[in-house]
């Protein structure tokens, strides 16, 4: 069995079908893209993974559990992390408290001990403190540590949010379009650093429209068009379909 | 663990302690009446300011938890049992000890429930009508929240108006005072105005103490994250609504014991308590001290608060507050304690005499 399979997913709004008859499965520690141009259902296929959306019907099978009916939260849980497409920081807060939030499922300290701030919780909360801060020293955020999330340039919001996103240790990383608005030198550190989040073994699906970073770095791309599935392959056999040539380059017999 | 969160809470005591003091060598222990009426209903603006400023859920209808807290107690604590004191229930609380005797100045002797019972009823009757309410109404947000909560507010209030139970427009009086364990004594005695002062303000430390923690937990951090963004912070593992529901139950029951007590030591309570202006007045209060900022809330509280309980405002009280929240929204939507304002303000204030000059 495969570590995520999508079967026969459904999903529509009013009358447009945005994903119809999806299914593909995902292999561990591979990184797999979801391609397809504007309004394919890209972004609509992964709010169906991640919860924010349920599937009118289909099974989402995550580590041999169903999660298609699950809220975002318990998903979460189950450690799956996402990223969205237009950046969603917590503007109230720190980059660093934000980094925290990452934490939040690996930790329990709850109400009770919230109100009394009970000894055993000090010890989570400084290995919280003591994680967030290695994250941004991973990902070279250490000197902003302390401004509001708000205030960063975008191209480092756009990594804050991959690093809140990979400070809760996810085993299945969800990113959507994480290159969108970054340029070239951001982009290709971009490259590099998932390909590295790879190879410590987590699990990615990438939706993103850069085509030289989606053939240099995944395993498997499924292409998506009007929410159909038309073509799944390595990324030389994608290069090669004759169906996502035209989606992207037009008929050959088009008139124009 | 970082103790400088806590250190604000010394300079609140040295003040209470310096205040106290003073009133008392200066001869004007009068004044002390109204810094624990300021104290009582700090207890409804740093609960709201918990819920508004770091979860950012709004509430216009902050009062009528006060008033339910306030009029349980006050229900409990004066209706007289002696008729039915033969009931198997009443003589079973009675020699559990849940009831206490007394003699009111007309010499007629009244049983009541004791105030211990009536503070437990009273946050057990909070918890479950703001658990209750806040099931449905939480699922909305922004103007929509404050609209819910507004409608809450003026049920409660229109109920607390015309029950006859609750004294419909006069309210209740002749409220029994406080006892705590024979030590302090919560009432409107003039001779125990310090006991009641120090009893009032030792509530709102406790509860400083306890946001205070919570803001700085894992919880707090989750709190400011539905904040921040609601759907990043469902992603990552925050439930909204098991969050929500908790620091609204936990603010709504901490509003009822500031109206429980409120009630002991006046002796009284009326309907005004639960009314649409109150709540108006605690959210403003909260915005002038700056949302996420339980200090600047509480400080601004007994400001704001004491000026208008001395009558200060005069009989346009409640019109300040109105063109308060107007014009905090309108110049410092963080309130006045934003980190920049002084700077502006004395450059403001450099500007003018050095054009001058």
């Amino acid at each position: 069995m495969a570590y995520l399979e999508i079967k026969k997913l459904y999903r529509s709004f009013g009358g447009l079908q945005a994903v119809f008859d999806v299914s593909f499965d995902v292999e561990k520690g591979t990184i797999n893209a979801i391609i397809g141009p504007n309004g394919a259902g890209k972004t609509t296929l992964i709010n169906l993974i991640s919860g924010a959306l349920k599937p009118d019907s289909g099974e989402v099978i995550f580590n041999g559990l169903h999660i298609e009916n699950l809220p975002p939260y318990s998903i979460a849980q189950k450690g799956i992390s996402r990223t969205f497409q237009n950046i969603k920081l917590f503007s109230n807060m720190t980059v660093l408290e934000n980094i925290m939030m990452g934490r939040h499922v690996r930790t329990n300290s709850g109400f009770i001990t919230g109100l009394l701030n009970l000894p055993w919780s000090w010890k989570e909360e400084d290995s919280t403190l003591e994680k967030s801060r290695m994250i941004l020293e991973q990902f070279k955020l250490s000197e902003f540590a302390d401004r509001p999330a708000d205030s960063l340039p975008f191209g480092k919001q756009r990594i804050l949010e991959f690093a809140r996103a990979m400070s809760m240790d996810p085993e299945l990383l969800i990113l959507d379009e994480p290159a969108a608005g970054l340029n070239m030198n951001e982009t290709e550190e971009l490259a590099k650093v998932i390909t590295n989040v790879r190879n410590s073994g987590i699990t990615i699906l990438i939706i993103e429209h850069d085509m030289t970073l989606i053939m240099d770095i995944s395993e498997k791309i499924v292409v998506l068009n009007y929410g159909e599935k038309i073509a799944m392959g390595t990324p030389e056999e994608i290069q090669k379909n004759s169906d996502v040539i035209k989606i992207y380059l037009g008929d050959d017999n088009a008139i124009g | 663990m970082n103790k400088k969160k806590y250190y604000p809470l010394f300079g609140l005591m040295a003040f209470i302690i310096l205040f106290q003091l003073f009133s008392s060598f200066s001869g004007k222990e009068f004044l002390l009446i109204q810094l624990t009426m300021c104290a009582y209903y700090s207890m409804v603006i740093i609960a709201l300011c918990t819920l508004m400023g770091y979860a950012g859920q709004i509430s216009l209808g902050h009062a009528a938890f006060f008033a339910i807290g306030g009029y349980t107690t006050a229900v409990l604590t004066t209706l007289n049992l002696i008729p039915d004191k033969d009931n198997f229930f009443i003589s079973l609380f009675n020699s559990l000890g849940f009831l206490s005797l007394r003699v009111n100045p007309y010499g007629i002797e009244i049983l009541h429930f004791s105030p211990w019972i009536a503070l437990v009823v009273a946050v057990v009757i909070t918890y479950v009508i703001s658990f209750i309410i806040g099931i449905p109404i939480l699922k909305l947000k922004g103007h929509y929240l404050a609209m819910a909560t507004l409608g809450f507010g003026t049920i409660i209030y229109r109920v607390l108006l015309g029950g006859k139970i609750f004294g419909e427009a006069d309210g209740i009086s002749d409220i029994p005072e406080f006892n705590i364990f024979n030590l302090l004594k919560i009432n409107g005695d003039n001779a125990d105005r310090i006991e009641n002062y120090y009893a009032a303000w030792f509530i709102v430390v406790i509860s400083m103490l306890l946001l205070i923690n919570l803001i700085h937990s894992r919880v707090g951090r989750a709190l400011r994250s539905l904040h921040g963004n609601e759907h990043a912070a469902n992603s990552i593992g925050v439930n909204p609504a098991r969050y929500k529901l908790f620091v609204f139950t936990l603010s709504a029951v901490m509003a009822a014991v500031g109206g429980v007590f409120m009630t002991h030591f006046s002796g009284s309570i009326g309907p005004g308590e639960a009314g649409v202006l109150k709540s108006v007045r605690y959210v403003a209060i909260v915005a002038v001290g700056g949302m996420a900022n339980i200090w600047g809330a509480l400080i601004m509280g007994i400001i704001l608060n004491y000026l208008s309980l001395r009558g200060y405002l005069g009989s346009y009280d409640e019109a300040i507050f109105g063109v308060i929240l107007v014009l905090i929204m309108l110049f410092t939507p963080d309130g006045i304690f934003k980190a920049g304002n002084f700077g502006s303000i004395k450059n403001f204030i450099f500007s003018k005499i050095f054009k001058k000059a």
